[in-house]
């Protein structure tokens, strides 16, 4: 194969841009801190203000689904963050997965396993709000812990973060929100992570990639 | 593992040390910008692509993962600076004027290709058509064939450059290669034993 002449005279183009760049942003450690307060605050808002029912309910019940809740929450959040074999992200496969199944494995966790039955009523909308704006944070914490440092797999990438940011809120809903109602937790908790991956995905590819 | 001099200078650079950015340009500028001119096929173009995807690179060079190759890296940079382009310019269509050394293919450049005339002759007719077939496929599918054909590049690294599966980069590269064969069959410059 015939190899093309490389320009030498590129050199002083690229060092002139290159000197007239600001400096670059901070390095891991400090680009980590704003998403470990905002994981912070999902855990201190939902052991915080744990639900009221939380130890009435079947024990086994509500640990097992707490767990599963938690689990789904930590693994989109290790997806998201594991660098691939070239420092380019997790393999485009996982990626793709956890986003499109992050809301669906929510929802079987959440619907599938009755907790019991909580007589007040709760409103719906406001377990929505709640978990939008938790999920924002996360989302957030992990579009500024990764700004441009996604070349490849940008969308998927950005879909997940969305999704991880719902599936921590919704962690941390489960621990507050003493609702047992397959329809408050259908709209208050299972739904914000839709818009939240959907959103992500349109948004954020623009401050992720280099 | 054993790390190449560019992954080494490339750490140096990521932990904030500037003066090693001479060693990584020196090592890295060559591939990366033949890697720009397969992409975008015009030289002007190819050493804009080259310079933002340096510039970009410089920009996160904070975020570059130790152990990771730096190769794989930049061309995903340049990729993902080159789709932003095509994008760009669907958006905005302008006539972009080719002119002759700007359209500048592999069969024009310098080196020797072939001992005879005629086998020099055929060859660039063949790597013409394999250009003009190329430019015709879409991005993803060029892109593979680039990475695995022209760079050389395994499977899994072209798949990550990619951000897609290994299987959806075969069968974009396979695509590619049956276009091509085609094209060449079709002017009747297939190799024999090809049908």
């Amino acid at each position: 194969m015939n190899e093309i002449p490389f320009p030498e005279a590129l050199r002083a183009q690229v060092l002139e841009r290159l000197g007239k760049d600001p400096p670059p942003p901070p390095r891991s450690g400090a680009r980590f801190g704003p998403l470990a307060v905002a994981l912070g605050l999902q855990l201190a808002f939902g052991l915080g203000s744990l639900r009221g029912n939380f130890w009435l309910l079947d024990r086994r019940a509500i640990l097992g689904v707490s767990l599963s809740l938690g689990l789904l929450a930590f693994a989109t959040l290790s997806v998201v963050l594991t660098p691939g074999r070239l420092g380019l992200g997790a393999t485009v496969g996982w990626l793709r997965l956890l986003g499109v199944l992050a809301a669906p494995l929510y929802a079987l966790c959440t619907l599938l396993w009755p907790l019991g039955t909580f007589d007040k009523e709760v409103a719906a909308w406001g377990c929505m709000i709640g978990s939008g704006v938790l999920g924002v944070t996360v989302v957030a914490g992990l579009t500024f812990a990764l700004r441009r440092a996604v070349p490849s797999a940008i969308v998927a990438r950005a879909a997940l973060i969305g999704a991880t940011g719902g599936a921590w809120a919704g962690f941390a809903m489960h621990l507050h929100c003493p609702a047992c109602d397959r329809s408050h937790i259908l709209f208050g908790h299972v739904v914000p992570i839709v818009p939240l991956t959907l959103g992500s995905a349109i948004v954020l590819p623009r401050w992720l990639r280099p | 593992m054993d790390r190449s001099p560019l992954d080494t200078a490339m750490e140096r650079y990521a932990r904030g040390e500037d003066r090693a950015f001479e060693e990584v340009y020196r090592l890295l500028a060559p591939r990366l910008h033949a890697f720009c001119f397969r992409l975008t096929r015009r030289r002007s173009e190819a050493d804009d692509l080259f310079q933002e995807a340096c510039l970009k690179l410089h920009r996160s060079r904070s975020t570059y993962t130790p152990n990771a190759a730096v190769l794989y890296w930049a061309f995903a940079i340049a990729r993902s600076v080159h789709l932003d382009r095509l994008r760009y310019r669907k958006r905005r269509p302008e006539g972009v004027a080719e002119t002759e050394a700007d359209v500048r293919t592999y069969t024009q450049t310098e080196g020797p290709i072939a001992a005879s005339p005629e086998a020099q002759a055929r060859a660039r007719q063949v790597m013409t058509l394999i250009d003009q077939t190329l430019a015709g496929l879409p991005e993803s599918q060029r892109t593979a064939y680039v990475l695995i054909r022209e760079e050389g590049t395994s499977i899994a690294d072209a798949a990550e450059v990619l951000g897609a599966t290994p299987t959806a980069v075969k069968l974009r590269a396979h695509r590619a290669y049956e276009a091509i064969r085609e094209a060449l069959r079709a002017a009747g410059l297939a190799p024999e034993g090809v049908s």
